[in-house]
C-alpha cells in the first residue's frame, strides 16, 4: 500500500505544478491586458496516464498540455486585415483631400472668389473716372492680388501633392521593412512549431499585427499553409513574402515627376504596379496625387487661361492714356502657377487701355467697361458658364471630395471598430474572467499543498507505528 | 458576448472623439456665426455662396457707380441751370436794350459771357465735363472764336450686366447751335452795343441765336432730368435686390444661433453624460472585491 501513499504525493506533485502552470499563464494574460494585437492563452489540463495493478486503477494526477491554446478566430485576421486596407485609403486621402480644402480659403471670404469679384470692380472703377490716378493704381493692386491668389492656389496644390508624393515614399520603405519582418517571424514560427509539440503564440499575434499594418498600407492577399508560413502576394499577384523570404517594392520617378511603386523580382526586373493597388493608403495618396489634386490644378489653369486671355484680348483693342493701342494686360503665362501683370503695365498705370479704339482718351472708357464685362461672359465649360460659376463649382466639388472622403472614412472607422469588438470578444483579456481563474487555481494549488500536508501526516503516523 | 477592458475603453475612446468633435463643431459655429465653415461642411451651399457673394459685391459696384454718376448728373445739372439762368438775362438786354444805359448793359453781357465762358469749362473732378472724351483739354476757347475743343463722347455709366446709361458730355451740343456759338454770340451782342452809331438791328439779331441756344441747354436739362430719374429707379433696383441675395446668402451660410445655440446645449449635456457613465464603467472590476 506505500506505493499509493507515494503515488498519492506524486500526484499532489502534478497538481501543484499544473496549477502554478495555469496561474502563471492567468499571470501572463492579466500582464498583457493592454497590449495590442494579444490573443489570451489558456492552458489545457489532461489526466496522466492511469496505473492499473491487481488492486484496481490508480490515478497519477494532472498534466499540462504542451501547446498552451491561443484563442483566435482565425478568418478574423483577413477581415480584419481588408478593414485596414480600406480604412487606409481613405484615412489617406481625406488627409491630402483636407490639406487641398484649406487651400481654397473662400468659406472665410478671402479665396479666389472675393479676388476675382474685386478685380472686376476695379475696371468699373477705372470706367468712372478713367483718367483716376488712383483708380488705376487700385486696379494694378486688385489684379496683383488676383495673379498673387492664384499664383499661390497653384502652388499650395502642387505642394499638396508633393507631401502625399513624399508619404508614398516612405510607405514604401514601411512595407518594406513590415514584410522582411513578417518573413523573419514566418521563420521563428516554423521553427518553434516543428513537431507540433509547441505553439508560437507571441509571434502569431506579432504577425497578425504585421499583417494588419502591412494591410493598412496597401491592398495584399494572404494565406498560411500547412506548416505556419504565411504566403503574402499583392493585389495583382507578386509574391511579396513567401516562406522565409521578402521581395522589395521601389520607387522610381515619373514624367509627371513623382513616384510610381514598382515590384521587383528576384532577378532585380522591375515591374510598375501603380496602377493596380486598389487600396490602402497607398491608393489614397496616389488618388489624391495623381487624380483628384491634379483635377483642381486643371480646372484652376483653365480658369486662369481663359480669364487672362480674354482680358488680354479685349485690353488690347483699347487705348491707353497716351492713346496708343492697348497692350497685353498679362504677361506670357502657361497656367495659373506664373500668371503676373504685365511689366510694361505695372510700371505705367497710362498703359491700362481703358477707352475703346473709335473713342478719344483721356475720358473714353468703353473697353474699361468691356473688359469688366468679361465677368459676364459664358467663357467656360463650352459656352455654359462664366468664370465666376465655374469657379463655383470647382469650390463645390473640392468641398464634394473631401465630404465624401470623410463619410467614407467614418464608416471604415466604424467597421473597424466593431471588427476590433469581435476580436476582442474572442482573444481579448477580460479582468473579471482572469480573476475568477486566478481563484479557482489558487484554490486548487491550496488544496494540493494541503494534500501534500495529509499524505505527510499519514507517513509520520505509521512511522510512529513502528 | 464576453467583454475585455478593451472593448470598453476602445467604445468609450471612439464615442468621447465622436462627441467632442461634434461639439467643436458646434462651438465653431457658434463662434464664426456661420454653418459653412469650410467648403466640405455644405458642398452645395458653399456653391451658392460663393455666387450670392459676387452678385452682392457686384451689385454694391453697381451702386457705386450710380451714386458717382448721380452725383455728376447733379453738379452739370446745376452749371446748366446757372448758365440758364445767364441766358435768360443776355436774352432781356438783347430784347429791350435801354439806349441809356447801353455801356451797362455791355458790361454786364461781357460779365455774362465770362461767366458762361467759365462755367462752359467746368471741372468735375480732374475732368472737364463738356469736352466729350478729351476730358483733360478745356471745353472752349476763351478767346474769339471760342471754339469747341472736346468730340462727341459721352460718359458711359455701368448700372448693371450689360447696360450701360450713357451721360451727355458734348458741350458742343449744348452752347452751339448750327453756326451759332453761345459766346460769340455774347461777344456780338457786346460789340453791337457798345457800336457807335448804335444800331438796333445788330442788337435785335442776336436775339433768336439766344432762344436757339436756350433750348439746346433747356435738352440737355431735360436729358440730365430723365438720366437721374432712371439712375434713381436703378439704384432703388439694386438695393432691393441685394437685400434679397443678403437674406438668401444668411440662409445658405450663416447658422441659426438659437437653434445651434440649443445643439450646443444638447451636445454638451450627451458628452457629460458620456464622461460620467464611463467614469463609472471603467473601474469596477471583480479586483475590486476580492479579499
Amino acid at each position: 500500500m506505500a506505493n499509493i501513499i507515494y503515488g498519492m504525493l506524486n500526484v499532489a506533485r502534478t497538481a501543484l505544478i499544473t496549477q502554478q502552470k495555469a496561474l502563471d499563464i492567468t499571470a501572463n494574460n492579466i500582464a498583457n491586458v493592454n497590449t495590442e494585437g494579444y490573443s489570451r492563452q489558456r492552458l489545457n489540463m489532461e489526466q496522466n496516464e492511469p496505473v492499473r495493478y491487481d488492486g484496481g486503477t490508480l490515478g497519477t494526477g494532472v498534466r499540462a498540455n504542451r501547446t498552451i491554446q491561443r484563442i483566435y478566430d482565425r478568418f478574423l485576421a483577413g477581415q480584419i486585415a481588408g478593414a485596414a486596407s480600406q480604412q487606409g485609403r481613405w484615412d489617406a486621402q481625406l488627409e491630402t483631400l483636407e490639406k487641398a480644402e484649406l487651400m481654397f480659403d473662400d468659406a472665410s471670404g478671402y479665396g479666389l472668389n472675393g479676388a476675382m469679384t474685386e478685380f472686376w470692380n476695379s475696371w468699373q472703377d477705372v470706367a468712372n473716372n478713367p483718367s483716376g490716378y488712383t483708380e488705376r493704381s487700385m486696379l494694378l493692386a486688385n489684379t496683383q492680388n488676383l495673379t498673387l491668389v492664384f499664383n499661390k492656389l497653384s502652388r499650395d496644390l502642387s505642394q499638396v501633392q508633393g507631401d502625399s508624393d513624399l508619404s508614398i515614399n516612405g510607405a514604401v520603405d514601411t512595407i518594406n521593412s513590415l514584410t522582411s519582418e513578417i518573413a523573419g517571424l514566418n521563420l521563428k514560427i516554423a521553427e518553434v512549431e516543428a513537431g507540433n509539440q509547441h505553439s508560437a503564440n507571441e509571434f502569431r499575434d506579432q504577425r497578425d499585427l504585421k499583417l494588419k499594418a502591412l494591410s493598412n498600407l496597401v491592398d495584399v492577399n494572404s494565406f498560411e499553409d500547412a506548416d505556419g508560413y504565411l504566403t503574402i502576394h499583392t493585389a495583382n499577384g507578386h509574391t511579396l513574402v513567401d516562406r522565409t523570404r521578402s521581395w522589395d517594392l521601389t520607387t522610381e520617378t515619373n514624367a509627371a515627376g513623382f513616384q510610381d511603386v514598382f515590384w521587383e523580382s528576384s532577378s532585380g526586373a522591375q515591374q510598375n504596379i501603380t496602377s493596380d493597388i486598389s487600396t490602402g493608403k497607398l491608393k489614397g495618396w496616389l488618388e489624391a496625387r495623381d487624380v483628384i489634386v491634379p483635377g483642381y490644378l486643371t480646372r484652376l489653369d483653365d480658369m486662369a487661361v481663359a480669364m487672362a486671355n480674354a482680358v488680354n484680348t479685349q485690353h488690347s483693342g483699347g487705348l491707353d492714356l497716351n492713346g496708343n493701342p492697348g497692350l497685353d494686360f498679362f504677361s506670357p503665362f502657361t497656367g495659373a502657377s506664373d500668371l503676373t501683370v504685365n511689366d510694361l503695365i505695372v510700371n505705367d498705370t497710362n498703359l491700362i487701355a481703358a477707352a475703346a479704339n473709335t473713342e478719344g482718351v483721356p475720358g473714353g472708357n468703353s473697353n474699361a467697361i468691356a473688359v469688366a464685362e468679361i465677368q459676364n461672359q459664358l467663357l467656360m465649360s463650352g459656352g455654359s458658364a462664366t468664370i465666376g460659376d465655374f469657379y463655383g463649382g470647382l469650390v463645390s466639388d473640392v468641398g464634394r471630395f473631401t465630404a465624401q472622403s470623410k463619410v467614407n472614412m467614418d464608416h471604415q472607422s466604424t467597421v473597424s471598430l466593431q471588427l476590433a469588438t469581435y476580436r476582442e470578444e474572442v482573444s481579448g483579456v477580460s479582468m473579471d474572467e482572469e480573476m475568477v481563474n486566478m481563484v479557482q487555481f489558487q484554490s486548487a494549488y491550496n488544496a494540493a499543498a494541503k494534500l501534500v500536508s495529509a499524505v505527510d501526516e499519514m507517513l509520520e503516523a505509521l512511522i510512529a507505528m513502528v | 458576448m464576453r467583454i475585455s477592458a478593451k472593448i470598453m475603453a476602445d467604445h468609450i475612446k471612439a464615442n468621447l472623439a465622436k462627441q467632442s468633435t461634434q461639439l467643436m463643431e458646434t462651438q465653431l459655429k457658434l463662434a464664426s456665426g456661420k454653418r459653412i465653415n469650410k467648403p466640405s461642411d455644405d458642398p452645395v451651399g458653399i456653391g451658392k455662396v460663393l455666387d450670392y457673394r459676387t452678385t452682392l459685391k457686384t451689385v454694391d459696384q453697381y451702386r457705386d457707380n450710380i451714386l458717382e454718376s448721380r452725383t455728376r448728373v447733379q453738379f452739370t445739372e446745376s452749371v446748366l441751370g446757372q448758365v440758364s439762368e445767364f441766358i435768360e438775362d443776355a436774352k432781356k438786354v438783347a430784347t429791350s436794350p435801354d439806349i441809356e444805359d447801353k455801356t451797362a448793359f455791355a458790361q454786364e453781357i461781357r460779365n455774362i459771357r465770362q461767366q458762361v465762358l467759365g462755367l462752359a469749362n467746368s471741372k468735375y473732378g480732374a475732368n472737364y465735363l463738356f469736352s466729350g472724351h478729351l476730358s483733360d483739354t478745356a471745353s472752349f476757347d476763351l478767346a474769339p472764336p471760342y471754339g469747341y475743343n472736346g468730340d462727341s463722347g459721352s460718359h458711359r455709366v455701368v448700372v448693371g450686366e450689360g447696360i450701360t446709361v450713357p451721360i451727355e458730355a458734348d458741350g458742343s451740343q449744348m452752347f452751339i447751335d448750327g453756326a451759332d456759338n453761345l459766346f460769340q454770340v455774347l461777344d456780338d451782342l457786346e460789340t453791337a452795343l457798345l457800336a457807335d452809331p448804335y444800331d438796333p438791328a445788330a442788337v435785335k439779331n442776336t436775339v433768336d441765336p439766344l432762344y436757339r441756344i436756350a433750348d439746346r441747354v433747356k435738352l440737355a436739362r431735360s436729358g440730365l432730368a430723365t438720366d437721374y430719374k432712371r439712375l434713381e429707379r436703378t439704384d432703388e433696383y439694386w438695393k432691393n435686390f441685394g437685400n434679397a441675395v443678403e437674406t438668401m446668402r444668411q440662409t445658405v451660410e450663416d447658422a441659426d444661433i438659437t437653434k445651434t445655440a440649443i445643439d450646443m446645449q444638447v451636445q454638451q449635456t450627451a458628452y457629460e453624460v458620456l464622461l460620467a457613465t464611463a467614469a463609472q464603467v471603467v473601474q469596477p472590476t471583480l479586483v475590486d472585491f476580492l479579499r
